[in-house]
């Protein structure tokens, strides 16, 4: 199934009282509603296809949304911007990791706001998580999706293993439809080489 | 930072930083989390989990050690109601889980305790309200991800330990203890497993100890041979005989 439509229960903030960091981490019952397709995932985009700029602005304009209703300003939980779009261009594709890694980031700050290191060690870690369960073979398939842009027609059911572990993803844009990698695999330590 | 967050120094720089993310978690978790710990030494994690204690001497925290499916895989009792039973009603203000990486066999091909665990999700975080830390070896969250991705999804974090020689050293005192083959499959392969990350530790770790990574390799050799594999281990065993050397 191409791009990311549906609905993601994204529990995150709230508004209550407490430090801005408190207020942050506290995990809610708000419901966070999506119908998107999203193409932040940039690294490795096909050539010749626009920048996902609108993607990122929605994905950042999400959390802003968020750290506003906990009652911190975006100013206070994340003055730099292109700190938080690294963080939304690293998700993937899976709402629910953008949140992960919104919450692993703020579980190792002393204090708001969330800075590159934090966020850079975070995106780090979580692709270290995300990679535990990968074979060479996976590997090979995954660096053949992440070059080709296209599914593993090969190898049905090995495509199917790594849709359903996060490991790849459709995205959709104007343009149509394509397929990567998990954009976190690019932050595993030498994956990048 | 609080008090309760400042890390420990006896943990490496690596471990402290792990350590003040868990601690903040606990401190201000309200409600349901789901969190990995991913430590491979017990030695470590029991360190860990004592401090952490000692931080928080105010909190409830419930600590599970699950008890095993049977020999031949049957799932007696399932990992949440094993963690039901425990609670029973009472209300920890923390759960801690140990022993869910012996709820499966690693080289089996099926895992019907963690398939139970994956459909129990959603009840698992109206149940339990407060935060839920599974302290799981590398290999059990390899498989975890895999076998349960449903329920690997939802967690809020996850806390990696890294062991230094000491821990090191006490868990291949622990793999060694009763290592024949005598031992089930199902433990066979766990300490394999165990065995194999100990040594990726202790090969990447800043100043390797020769004494212990001569000793891992030998270890690994004799699981390997265990499994019947084409070469028996020899390699493993050739690796530690020059360490030794």
């Amino acid at each position: 199934m191409p791009g990311f439509c549906g609905r993601w229960r994204a529990p995150f903030f709230t508004r209550s009282r407490g430090t801005s960091l408190q207020r942050c981490a506290r995990a809610p019952e708000d419901e966070l509603r999506l119908r998107h397709s999203f193409s932040a995932a940039d690294p490795g985009r096909a050539a010749g296809r626009p920048r996902p700029r609108r993607g990122l602005h929605a994905l950042c304009r999400i959390v802003n949304h968020r750290v506003v209703k906990a009652g911190v300003t975006p100013q206070e939980f994340c003055p730099d911007s292109t700190v938080l779009e690294g963080l939304c261009r690293a998700y993937g594709g899976h709402i629910r990791t953008l949140f992960v890694l919104l919450a692993s980031a703020m579980d190792r700050c002393d204090e708001l706001p969330v800075t590159r290191a934090v966020v850079e060690r975070t995106i780090r870690r979580q692709a270290i998580d995300l990679s535990l369960s990968l074979r060479p073979a996976h590997w090979d398939a995954l660096r053949k999706i992440h070059a080709s842009k296209a599914e593993l027609a090969d190898n049905p059911d090995l495509w199917n293993a790594l849709i359903r572990n996060l490991l790849a993803f459709a995205y959709e844009d104007e343009s149509g439809v394509w397929y990567d990698w998990n954009a976190l695999l690019a932050a595993v330590p030498g994956v990048a080489k | 930072m609080t008090a309760a967050m400042t890390p420990p120094v006896l943990l490496s720089a690596e471990n402290q930083v792990e350590f003040a993310a868990l601690a903040r978690m606990l401190h201000l978790a309200e409600g349901f989390r789901l969190a990995f710990v991913r430590v491979n030494h017990a030695s470590l994690r029991d360190c860990v989990v004592g401090e952490l204690r000692a931080r928080f001497p105010e909190k409830k925290i419930l600590a599970l050690t699950l008890k095993p499916p049977l020999e031949d895989g049957t799932v007696v009792h399932g990992v949440v109601t094993q963690l039901q039973e425990a609670v029973g009603g009472g209300h920890p203000d923390a759960i801690f889980v140990f022993g869910l990486d012996a709820m499966f066999d690693p080289a089996a091909r099926d895992s019907p305790a963690l398939d139970i665990l994956n459909l129990n999700r959603d009840y698992l975080v109206k149940r339990f309200l407060c935060p839920v830390v599974f302290w799981v070896a590398e290999f059990g969250v390899r498989e975890l991800m895999s076998r349960a991705s449903d329920f690997w999804a939802i967690r809020s974090g996850t806390y990696h330990f890294v062991g230094e020689t000491e821990d090191a050293r006490s868990t291949l005192e622990r793999v060694e203890d009763g290592f024949d083959w005598s031992l089930d499959l199902r433990e066979k392969h766990e300490r394999t497993e165990i065995l194999w990350h100990v040594l990726k530790e202790a090969e990447s770790a800043e100043r390797p100890d020769p004494a212990v990574l001569a000793a891992t390799l030998y270890q690994r050799g004799r699981a390997l041979e265990f499994g019947e594999t084409a070469d028996g281990g020899r390699e493993h065993f050739e690796r530690a005989l020059a360490r030794y050397r």
